[in-house]
């Protein structure tokens, strides 16, 4: 419990502590913050791997309480985010040094963090939905951050398409409350929900995970620092729609068949198109924001086929692709941060320069792509076993057809940088904290691939 | 589980992963050859096992099986042999010392997932360890060239992604996640003609054949030799052919469309690769272009549908990955010593170096399937299966297949042998270049083992290819091998030596003393002086028909290079994507927000300021609610 209540005040009073500490401290006050946010997660696990979960309940209104639970689904998000985010933070260190408005940055970061936690571990329908807001507040601050007209624009786009979506969404939950009398999980679970809420639940998810209609917010807020668009578009936020999917509609509540049919075609045609999206642009943080998008749109497949095997590869999808694109997203940024641009049309031959950050990036592209043995590519191998196992033929081959997409752009944007005429020469610098992070990132990815009884069994003992 | 059979896939794996860290490329390579001596010596004792198979849970539904068939531990002897020799001839001139590292690694590693290929007994792992190999085969070809590498990974990729789809299909149809042994399933509908096409296509790109081969040639430009040895010429082919005959014999059941479609690919690719490699002057892209010439029979074994010509498709790719292999390593060190791969300044090599000439001439005689060597013993059952097909079927269709096939497998040996004659001529024979061979030597000792070795089974299998057929092969096709005709490799072999022999004697000092020497006879007239005829212009004349010259054309321009289509594809189908949906998107919010700046632009203009104005505001206000509240 203790473990519990920390993971999530740890992360969000401490923002406050970093905002008030000398500003010598402040980059390893939030690192060392986001290291103990990492660290309670992880404390809560042995419960889980156990089969139990860990409730806590303070009542106060008939629709709000605050209502807490740790289980499988919750504590994998919570330690997924929370180690990608504290590696981002290491990142930080050398990726901020210059910059002045540091304080402002670690701040809305670490509540970013805590937000996060708040809502992965929130049992009620308007706590849960509150902490949403707050990442989107802090994520409007963070994409602004540079404070440049293309900047705050950008902010208020992402701003302004998640609000909507949250907008719709929070409709969906007052139609619960008005039906069933209860925002609390416990109290609504195995309910059957209409398709006019569970279509409006989904226009929220929809416009915080960046799918089709609403992504194009995404795309846009890469003009943020790195760290930022690492953790928007890697560890945290994108992914706080899908948590959200999978915990109404995978363990919460029932819905029809047709509500599961359109999230399917919802997510093929945002992998196909997105990717194909992401073949056209030269800015290579555009490139991978549309990446992301299509990425995601295999996880929300994944869960809309709400098995209990399909929810367990879900949740290694989201650890396959929280750690090689937070990695392809760093070292976007460790090329950006020498060189100066992001238009992979003036770049090129940085191979030889910059020989970390290429086999970093490569190996973070393999996963993301599903070569094995990377860790990529066991979700994405299973999510066609599953399609083409349930008669979806035409799901798996334009799963493969995606996954063809992201071959082309994802080497399209490392030949057009790491190869031919070098066009800016930079030097690596080895023995910064940016390369190292990408490394491990890079490392990390193809080791759970190998190993992949690893990851399997953890989320076999966590899931039950 | 039983952990031996693992350790086959574990020991190259950790090896590879600790040679990384080794200084200097010695004791990296050291390091990596014990491992791979122990792995070759294990798949010789697993020869003597009985065949088992373990299992492990994996997750849901799924488990993965571990285990070894007849014909994988073939594979699995072979991978390891090709894996040790290459390893021991791989020398500085195959990698910059700073990759020296990497390349021993990756080796490893190659041997790690080959193996655990050889000992998937379920299509999952099989689908693991094949792409693991892609990879690994884009880790190699870029140490040397990005391009090559992108063109390989996307092609190879492309085949892996099909066979993922078509693995799953299968799946889908059998109900079954294990790679099943002659209990194949119809070619009755969509599905299963898809999954088999599909399968095919991963089979193809992997192995090098047409028309998902064109990676090959770009890698061969860019890549050292021992490389392409190890992987285009040995190790794929092995892959890529035991795939393709676990598709045709244990997976599916094939009806006379898809013998025919395998037929007409295999002759297409003989003939058309063979076209090329005639007129190249490059010795690496050559030899490349042989190598997906000779996959072209392999598939044309395959196509015959009976059991002669499956054995020689199988026979023809141990046979092809020992003399090409050879093929690669002893014109690569030719090309090595005169730092030159081109056929032109290349010469008389032969004196300098006799071990790699002979080994080389070898190796040619096996590719061009002159006895007694292999290459002859299996094409000769490749023909035997292909003539067998055609007496057998009254299928108009299926006889016009059979003879296409023969015919392209009879020209494609014809222009094989010319273009070796070319070959063998341009490196070792040809005008004389002493001034340019100053100072060359012969290779060091343990390359002279790898390119012997390989010689040696060059001679042995052709000499005794029942070594092979009866102890492999048959076994795992389950009948007995009924040849036509009475072709005797052992008398035959004999006889040859006897005539050496004599030749020998006739030729040696004893006899000699009662001839007479004198120079050639020349018709009377005086050798012009400086007159030359090098090699690269042998066929000339050949390549100057018309027809060929159309073909050569379109060969040239890569209009058929499937890397382009599906390169241009997909470019243009994203900017439609790009273009009529995403923008479009965007377009709808950014006016969405300025519709709703526009409310904002109206509301403000309402705010005058003026207190009369908001009054007016008030009673219209307060008029509707009393009309609301009457």
């Amino acid at each position: 419990m203790n473990a519990l209540i920390l993971t999530i005040l740890v992360p969000i009073l401490g923002s406050f502590g970093v905002a008030i500490s000398p500003k010598r401290l402040q980059q390893g006050i939030a690192t060392s913050i986001l290291g103990l946010t990492f660290l309670s997660a992880i404390s809560i696990l042995p419960w889980t791997i156990r089969g139990q979960q860990i409730f806590f309940s303070r009542y106060f209104t008939d629709w709000f309480s605050l209502s807490l639970i740790a289980d499988g689904l919750s504590v994998f998000m919570a330690i997924v985010s929370s180690f990608v985010g504290l590696l981002i933070a290491f990142y930080s260190i050398d990726y901020m040094r210059h910059y002045e408005d540091k304080p402002r940055f670690f701040f809305w970061m670490v509540l970013f963090i805590g937000a996060m936690m708040g809502l992965v571990f929130s049992a009620n329908l308007i706590l849960l939905f509150c902490f949403w807001e707050l990442t989107s507040v802090c994520s409007w601050r963070l994409i602004g951050f540079y404070r440049q007209e293309k900047d705050t624009k950008a902010a208020d786009k992402a701003f302004l398409v998640t609000v909507f979506g949250a907008s719709l969404m929070l409709v969906g939950f007052v139609l619960i409350y008005l039906k069933f009398g209860s925002m609390e999980l416990n109290a609504l679970k195995g309910i059957s929900l209409t398709n006019l809420v569970a279509f409006l639940i989904l226009g929220g998810i929809v416009s915080k995970s960046a799918q089709l209609p609403l992504q194009s917010w995404l795309v846009d807020a890469g003009v943020a620092p790195t760290p930022v668009t690492a953790l928007l578009h890697a560890a945290v936020l994108v992914k706080i729609g899908i948590y959200v999917f999978a915990r109404l509609f995978n363990l919460t509540f029932v819905t029809e068949p047709v509500f599961l049919q359109v999230s399917v075609v919802l997510s093929l045609a945002t992998i196909i198109i997105a990717a194909g999206c992401a073949l056209v642009e030269n800015n290579m943080k555009r490139i991978l924001a549309y990446s992301t998008i299509s990425q995601l749109g295999y996880i929300l497949l994944i869960f809309a086929f709400n098995s209990p095997f399909s929810f367990k590869i879900g949740l290694i999808y989201i650890l396959a692709h929280s750690l090689a694109k937070a990695g392809l997203f760093l070292c976007a940024g460790i090329i950006e941060h020498k060189t100066g641009t992001k238009d992979i049309k003036q770049l090129g031959g940085l191979a030889s320069y910059m020989p970390y950050t290429k086999v970093a990036y490569l190996l973070c592209a393999f996963s993301i792509i599903g070569i094995p043995p990377f860790l990529g590519f066991w979700p994405k191998f299973m999510l066609v076993l599953l399609a083409l196992k349930s008669g979806q033929i035409l799901v798996g081959i334009l799963a493969i057809v995606g996954a063809l997409f992201t071959l082309f752009y994802l080497m399209r944007l490392f030949n057009a940088v790491f190869l031919g005429e070098t066009k800016i020469a930079v030097k690596e610098d080895r023995s910064s904290f940016m390369v190292w992070v990408v490394c491990i990132l890079g490392i990390i990815s193809l080791l759970l691939g190998v190993i992949f009884k690893l990851p399997f069994s953890f989320v076999e003992n966590i899931v039950r | 589980m039983k952990p031996d059979l693992f350790l086959l896939f574990i020991l190259p794996l950790l090896t590879g992963t600790i040679s990384l860290f080794f200084k200097g490329h010695t004791l990296s390579k050291g390091v990596v050859l014990l491992s791979l001596v122990a792995g070759l010596l294990f798949s010789i004792f697993l020869l003597f096992t009985p065949l088992s198979q373990t299992s492990f849970y994996l997750a849901g539904d799924y488990t993965l099986n571990l285990g070894l068939n007849i014909l994988s531990r073939m594979i699995l002897l072979f991978v390891n042999l090709f894996g040790f020799l290459i390893c021991l001839y791989s020398g500085t001139a195959d990698f910059s010392l700073k990759d020296s590292r990497l390349y021993f690694a990756y080796l490893s590693w190659l041997i790690a997932f080959s193996n655990l290929i050889c000992l998937a007994g379920d299509f999952i792992l099989f689908i693991f360890g094949w792409g693991a190999t892609l990879a690994i085969l884009y880790a190699f070809l870029n140490l040397t060239s990005g391009e090559s590498a992108n063109k390989a990974l996307t092609v190879v990729g492309f085949g892996d992604f099909s066979l993922i789809l078509g693995i799953c299909l299968y799946i889908h149809v059998s109900g079954n996640t294990l790679m099943p042994e002659r209990a194949g399933i119809g070619l009755g509908n969509f599905i299963t003609w898809l999954s088999f096409i599909l399968m095919l296509a991963a089979a193809f790109a992997k192995a090098g054949c047409g028309p998902l081969h064109t990676w090959i040639p770009t890698a061969s430009q860019t890549t050292s030799p021992a490389v392409m040895a190890l992987l285009p010429a040995s190790l794929d082919k092995l892959l890529g052919i035991y795939l393709l005959a676990r598709i045709c014999q244990d997976f599916f059941i094939l009806n006379n469309t898809a013998l025919g479609l395998l037929l007409i690919i295999g002759a297409l690719t003989i003939l058309f690769a063979v076209l090329m490699a005639l007129i190249q002057h490059d010795l690496r892209k050559l030899l490349a272009y042989h190598a997906i010439s000779q996959v072209g029979y392999m598939v044309l074994g395959f196509g015959t549908g009976n059991i002669l010509g499956v054995a020689g498709g199988l026979f023809h790719m141990i046979n092809n990955a020992i003399y090409k292999c050879g093929l690669f390593l002893t014109g690569g060190a030719a090309a090595d010593k005169r730092r030159t791969f081109d056929l032109e300044s290349l010469g008389s090599l032969a004196a300098y170096m006799p071990v790699t000439f002979v080994c080389g001439l070898v190796f040619a005689l096996s590719i061009s399937g002159i006895p007694p060597f292999n290459g002859f013993a299996s094409k000769w059952m490749l023909y035997q299966g292909t003539l067998v097909g055609l007496f057998n079927t009254s299928n108009g269709l299926m006889r016009f297949a059979y003879l296409f096939a023969l015919i392209s497998a009879m020209f494609g040996s014809t222009l094989t042998l010319a273009s070796f004659i070319k070959f063998i001529h341009a490196i070792f024979l040809g005008e004389d270049k002493t001034k340019d061979n100053k100072g060359i030597t012969e290779v060091v000792w343990w390359k002279r083992v790898s390119v012997l070795v390989l010689a040696s089974l060059c001679l042995l299998l052709g000499v005794l290819p029942r070594l092979v057929l009866n102890n492999f092969i048959q076994p795992w096709l389950g009948q007995r091998l009924e040849f036509l005709g009475s072709w005797d490799s052992g008398l035959a072999f004999l006889l040859l030596v006897i005539g050496l022999f004599i030749g020998i004697i006739l030729g040696s000092d004893f006899l000699s003393q009662k001839m007479r020497r004198d120079s050639c006879f020349t018709g009377g007239e005086q050798a012009a002086a400086g007159l030359a005829f090098p090699a690269t212009e042998f066929y000339r004349t050949i390549e100057k028909l018309s027809l060929i010259q159309r073909i050569y054309w379109l060969l040239k321009i890569e209009a058929l290079d499937f890397y382009n289509i599906l390169k241009s594809s997909l470019n243009i189908l994203s900017a439609r994507f790009f273009i009529l949906i995403d923008r479009f998107i965007d377009i709808m919010v950014l006016s969405c927000g300025y519709i709703i700046l526009g409310f904002g632009w109206i509301l403000r203009r309402l705010h005058t300021g003026v207190l009369d104005f908001y009054l007016v505001w008030s009673l219209i206000g307060l008029l509707v609610l009393f009309y609301i509240l009457r």
